[in-house]
């Protein structure tokens, strides 16, 4: 083994902590913790993503080189001692803090918790999520766009990749944050912080832009790339909330309360914060243009998950090329840490300069399953002796209207479930969406869901000139086919493309469905219940089925039937676990 | 008349902008972030100029009454108040822990009875078929009548001692008039940031007998003032109290050590020396001699492990004194509570049992001893598995005895009446042959789990048997379930049990939701039901080689399946990630606490096995040493480490190979740095917060496969 630069790259102790493995600068496997633990975007020290990245590879920790950690904690102590030197702040705001300085540091951590005894790489957190996304873009050069709600202390980025090199141009620090602007509305509409931004996007649409001079306010503009906070409108600096009262007296509409009904001024609301994020991230994409002057842009950071957005720099902004790495959050930056790790060992780029795909996660062996659903006495469908015919029947249940539980290969990795495990259905039914919440998701009706649709047909059914494998752009649908259940109340989608090359099981689906139906697309959503993350073992997806009405569960070659599944499996899940990720605030520290 | 106030306060304002702090915090976090600097300010916080200044602590206790809402799982069903409580369903998950009751109804009887405190008053094992309250009630009642009085049932299994005062506080809201409080085997030592400075300074100069003896009158200090509290609290409102001191099963009971923790002065190696000699002696049956080293070995070790007092009690068991040989059994029984970061198990020690005891002084409280009437009950013998079943959870006959002194002393406490135990225990209930039966089976897979012997998992097995021979049922498709990959709930057999017996029931041997290979309790059913079922044994042993056979692909050893399954006392002191008793370590490797550490991997005769095993020595003083590995007794390979993780890969021959469950030792180099340095380390490692083990550690394994040669692409 000792021939090879293995780095492990690790992001913890905030939120997402996930694992990576790079061997000899290619992606071998990278993985979120919550899928072990079961506990969503926890932040608990990755170990089982650990032991899952090096087994693997049939690696042990003595042919580890180098770990790679995503963030420099001594540049982010120096903005939390900060934090705790403002006025007005809440003694139990100032305790948490000083718990910060008498916490052991995150090297020490690493060393504590794995043993590892060699070289530790600390790579700056705007860093790692630049590298994430511009090391493995397939681009030799580019501009690189980094914004979240804060890392050590800058929130916004800007930067530019040529070959091994990765330039920052220039920077926002906290407390000014576009991450933090968009998480303020999203407490304000009622949303969890850190987790219900992406249902902000999602009723965006369903309002009009009634509140955009007052929500304008809350930015100021600035030259260059800058900008400001309003900070008379946040409170995230003192207090366990993000907006101050002075944001409620500028709206004059109260904040939502959890659960409580949506309004048409929430919409508004919602359609203005956005329409304000988007064209403010516009501006300073055209802005980084001028210091960057390349046709390609990457983009990384929680905010770069807003599929909207990126939609508008693309389309609108002066860049050609877009690349948004599918674990764009603080998940994904363990792998550009390791990269960034790579680069310094190495002085080369990484040698994989694509990431064609996001299956790096862990598989469910064939034989274990088998063994697992004998040991159950459970009827199932063997299809191991002719595979395609466990996609015609799939195909056949999703003609009937049938909603399939899809656990295929390896897992992703990144919040999106692009077909190793996902729930799909026919997306022309108009009642798939309202029966999909039903039986198993359990969320806000006015979301959509996502189209995963043939590559080759793409562009007959979308207005997408490229492809969008991992699920991070939006996109008109103009599909000749009535397409309800993905469409959004603006006519858009969230496309994810697939080919036979990335996911050959998936695409076989798809080609099935397509020459049955004509409609080379599926409804695809990711393969959890409302509150847990994606289901990543056989014992997973089993008790999620279970606790679902959902009607068949696809286990790689095997089928099971909702009314064939015992009582017992019903109830067998833990139950869900809150994540680590605050409800008011965002936790910042 | 209001007098004037004396002066006036105003918040200051300031419009100085605060982005020019931001250079300064930048440089401070660099210069607090040296490991110097981190070990100046946490040492200033320790000594209390950082924050909170450092210092006995306070705890209040809540008062129950008319405005309670809640009391454990029950939620008081509205505003009335005399509304029942209700449980709370969504607090399912630790429904498990308290009584089963789904309503307490407001106090109708002219007398009320609370009980509280631990798993022992709970039941653990029979709950919810019989239990003490259930027990207690039953002889109350035929006393008082139906109305006369009635008994709440408030105990919580793994109660902790702040969770006991919190309940004698809030269960006032049930009105009792007598609350009984059998608790004290969960009071184990605190190790709070307030201790630490106090600690680190005892363990670099006495070791862990440093530690210990201020932990213990920490935790001595601790039971008075709860004590002392009860009366503050109870006293002026005429609740009276009654404690029940617990016992402990000192006939039966051992704890699997072999090693002195880190001691002062680097007495580990004058120790380790004088164990070797007084083993010696003991096989010699040169009893004096042995004595001798074990009291040498006792004044070492300050009463910080088992080994010593063992190695007496083996010497007054030899000489037939009774009153010796007890002592030494407390003793062994009170040295290994000291650990703030692991357990054995629970248990009490005597000077908490004698604090107890103390409290029969106090007005308004009253004691029930229960080694006392355990003790009288047995005509003066030791307490073992008549009374036990395991170290503190007591069978229905000591269950009722202990329940017979508290009905006598609450009918005195409530009536003035003196009423005789045998009177009383006229009313005693008792489970029937079936629930014994599985009871006993329940105590035969709790005592193998906490690592006791063949011989004592044997009894409970065939007592299971012989009780109600349908226990067979439940024993085989439990073992089914632990030879099994498949997660136990997909498991047919899960099924199967849950159709046998009350899902709540089943919860005593499926708790863990974790399986592991069971080779001892497996071997040791098959043994009990080799009548009965004669194919069993071939059975399992054709199940284990499906499932577990390196021929259905690679394992890691130190997984908790496998790693569970250490056969031999040597090894129990391992405490690794997958340890379930492992409070403190999330680390993703194992460390050894001694000089040999015993796997278990399943092989098929004849067929050769491929082992990887990836390890460091970290005490290590050379360059590199030997460590061995033998498998079934056998060497295989004698491989170089160092201080550095290092992988290691070896071929078991087939000829060395069992069908079934086979055993791998890997014996680590001789002890090479000093006990003081790792005193040191550990020391400073409990500076930085860090929950210790305490212990020499002899090596670390990162992973161990085990995996078939000819598909080494498996592994």
């Amino acid at each position: 083994m000792g021939e090879c630069l293995n780095i492990v790259g690790i992001s913890a102790g905030y939120h997402d902590s996930a694992c990576c493995l790079l061997r000899d600068g290619e992606i071998v496997a990278a993985v979120q913790e919550e899928r072990f633990s079961r506990i969503k975007n926890g932040n608990a020290f990755p170990a089982a993503a650990l032991r899952y990245c090096l087994g693997s590879a049939g690696l042990t920790i003595a042919d580890v080189d180098c770990i790679a950690f995503y963030e420099d904690p001594t540049l982010k102590l120096g903005r939390q001692i900060w934090m705790g030197m403002l006025p007005g702040l809440k003694r139990d705001r100032r305790e948490s803090i000083r718990s910060r300085l008498l916490k052991p540091p995150p090297e020490s951590e690493i060393r504590r918790l794995t043993g590892f005894d060699g070289a530790i790489e600390i790579v700056d957190h705007h860093l790692s999520h630049a590298a994430s996304a511009y090391y493995f873009s397939g681009f030799d050069e580019a501009a690189i766009l980094t914004i979240d709600g804060v890392g050590e202390w800058p929130t916004t980025a800007y930067g530019a990749g040529s070959g091994a090199e990765i330039r920052r141009l220039a920077q926002v620090d906290f407390p000014h944050s576009l991450g933090f602007f968009y998480s303020a509305i999203t407490g304000y509409l009622g949303f969890e912080v850190n987790e219900g931004e992406y249902k902000v996007m999602g009723l965006a649409p369903y309002g009009r832009p009634r509140y955009v001079n007052q929500i304008s306010r809350l930015l100021e503009d600035g030259p260059g790339g800058d900008y400001r906070l309003n900070l008379r409108y946040f409170s995230f600096l003192q207090q366990d909330r993000m907006y101050s009262d002075e944001l409620t007296g500028l709206l004059g509409v109260p904040p939502r309360s959890y659960g409580s009904e949506l309004t048409q001024d929430h919409k508004d609301i919602a359609h203005s914060a956005q329409l304000v994020l988007e064209n403010i991230l516009l501006e300073k994409v055209r802005y980084l243009h001028s210091k960057a002057p390349s046709e390609n842009l990457c983009m990384a950071g929680g905010v770069a998950l807003n599929v909207v957005a990126n939609r508008r720099c693309l389309s609108e902004g002066p860049f050609k090329r877009l690349f948004v790495q599918p674990a764009a959050g603080d998940a994904g930056s363990c792998l550009g840490a390791a990269a960034v790790a790579h680069v310094r060992r190495t002085g080369a780029r990484p040698r994989q300069k694509l990431m064609h795909s996001a299956y790096l996660g862990p598989s469910n062996l064939v034989h274990d399953t088998q063994r697992l659903l004998t040991a159950a006495g459970v009827k199932f469908s063997d299809y191991r002796q002719n595979p395609s015919t466990l996609v015609e029947a799939i195909v056949d249940k999703l003609i009937q209207g049938q909603v399939i539980a899809w656990v295929c290969g390896r897992m992703e990795f990144g919040p999106r479930a692009l077909g190793a495990r996902s729930i799909l259905a026919d997306p022309r039914r108009p009642e798939m969406q309202d029966r999909i919440n039903a039986l198993v998701k359990q969320r806000e009706s006015f979301r959509p869901f996502a189209p995963a649709v043939l590559e080759a047909h793409a562009r007959e059914h979308f207005a997408l000139d490229h492809p969008s494998p991992f699920m991070l752009e939006t996109c008109q649908v103009i599909s000749p086919i009535p397409l309800p259940a993905i469409t959004h109340v603006d006519g858009s989608a969230r496309v994810q493309t697939v080919t036979a090359e990335t996911n050959p099981r998936f695409a076989q689906l798809l080609e099935h469905f397509y020459q049955r139906t004509g409609c080379p697309i599926l409804l695809n959503t990711s393969f959890n219940l409302r509150g847990e993350p994606i289901v990543s073992t056989v014992m997973d997806a089993i008790s999620t089925f279970g606790r679902s009405r959902m009607d068949a569960l696809v286990l790689d070659d095997f089928v099971l039937e909702q009314e064939d599944l015992p009582e017992l499996w019903r109830d067998i899940s833990r139950k869900p676990q809150r994540g680590s990720h605050g409800y008011a605030v965002y936790t910042m520290l | 008349m209001k007098s004037p106030p004396e002066h006036l306060l105003f918040e200051e304002e300031s419009s100085i902008d605060s982005e020019w702090l931001k250079d300064f915090a930048a440089r401070a976090a660099r210069s607090a972030d040296t490991p110097e600097a981190r070990r100046a300010i946490r040492n200033l916080y320790l000594a209390g100029f950082v924050g909170e200044a450092a210092g006995p602590g306070q705890s209040r206790i809540e008062i129950g009454g008319a405005g309670t809402r809640d009391i454990g799982v029950w939620r008081k069903a509205g505003a009335a108040a005399n509304a029942p409580f209700v449980r709370r369903p969504e607090l399912g998950e630790e429904w498990f822990y308290w009584s089963s009751t789904e309503t307490i109804p407001p106090k109708k009887a002219r007398w009320r009875v609370v009980l509280v405190g631990e798993s022992v008053a709970r039941g653990f094992l029979y709950d919810p078929d019989f239990n003490p309250a259930m027990a207690l009630e039953a002889m109350l009642k035929a006393q008082l009548g139906e109305r006369g009085i009635d008994v709440i049932d408030l105990a919580k299994s793994n109660q902790t001692q702040r969770e006991l005062k919190s309940m004698i506080g809030q269960c006032l809201a049930l009105r009792p008039d007598v609350i009984v409080a059998f608790a004290g085997n969960n009071w184990r030592p605190q190790l709070g940031e307030r201790d630490i400075p106090f600690v680190e300074n005892l363990l670099r100069t006495d070791g862990v007998p440093g530690m210990k003896a201020y932990l213990d009158v920490r935790r001595e200090e601790a039971a008075r003032h709860l004590v002392r509290q009860a009366s503050s609290v109870l006293g002026p409102r005429n609740v009276k109290l009654i404690w029940v001191v617990p016992e402990f099963n000192l006939q039966d009971w051992t704890d699997p050590v072999s090693c002195a923790p880190l001691l002062g002065g680097g007495d580990n190696r004058v120790w380790r020396d004088l164990a070797q000699s007084a083993r010696q002696a003991l096989q010699a049956r040169d009893f004096a001699l042995a004595e001798t080293l074990a009291t040498r070995m006792m004044e070492l070790d300050g009463g910080t492990t088992s080994v010593s007092p063992r190695i007496l009690v083996e010497c007054h068991r030899a000489k037939g004194d009774a009153v010796a040989t007890r002592r030494f059994l407390e003793m062994c029984r009170d040295a290994e509570g000291w650990n703030p970061g692991f357990s054995y198990s629970p248990r009490i020690s005597t000077a908490l049992q004698d604090i107890l005891r103390e409290a029969a002084a106090i007005p308004g409280q009253a004691v029930v001893d229960l080694p006392r009437i355990l003790e009288e009950q047995q005509g003066g013998g030791l307490p073992g598995r008549q009374m036990f079943l395991d170290y503190c959870h007591l069978s229905a006959t000591a269950t009722n005895a202990a329940m017979t002194a508290v009905g006598s002393k609450v009918l005195a406490l409530l009536t003035g009446r003196e009423v005789s135990p045998q009177k009383l225990a006229a009313g005693a209930i008792s489970p029937p042959a079936k629930i014994e039966g599985k009871v006993s089976f329940f105590a035969a897979v709790h005592n193998a789990h906490f690592y006791q012997g063949a011989e004592v998992v044997r009894y409970w097995c065939a007592r299971a048997l012989e009780l109600w021979p349908e226990c067979e049922r439940i024993m085989t498709r439990y073992i089914d379930i632990q030879t099994r990959r498949t997660p136990f709930l997909a498991c047919k057999s899960a099924f199967e049990l849950a159709e046998i017996d009350r899902r709540e029931r089943l919860q005593y041997l499926l708790r863990g939701r974790v399986q592991r290979l069971d080779p001892m309790l497996a071997n040791v059913i098959a043994d009990c039901l080799a009548g009965a079922r004669p194919a069993f044994r071939k059975w399992l042993a054709d199940l284990q080689i499906a499932e577990h056979s390196v021929k259905s692909g690679a394992k890691e050893l130190t997984d908790f399946c496998y790693a569970s399954a250490i056969p031999t006392p040597s090894e129990r002191g391992w405490t690794s990630k997958s340890f379930l008793n492992n409070y403190g370590s999330r680390a993703v490797f194992a460390s050894a606490f001694d000089e040999c550490s015993k796997f278990p991997f399943v092989g098929e005769a004849g067929q050769p096995v491929k082992l990887k095993l990836c390890c460091r020595v970290p005490g290590l003083a050379e360059p590199d040493a030997t460590l061995k590995i033998e498998v079934n007794g056998r060497l295989v390979a004698q491989v170089s480490v160092q201080k550095a993780w290092s992988a290691h890969e070896a071929l078991v021959p087939g000829d060395c190979v069992l069908d079934g469950v086979n055993e791998i030792a890997v014996t680590w180099p001789p002890q090479t740095e000093s006990y003081q340095d790792a005193l040191r380390q550990t020391s400073d490692l409990l500076l930085e917060g860090q929950l210790q083990y305490f212990r020499y550690v002899f090596g670390e394994i990162h992973s161990l496969v085990v995996f078939d040669p000819a598909r080494p692409s498996q592994h």
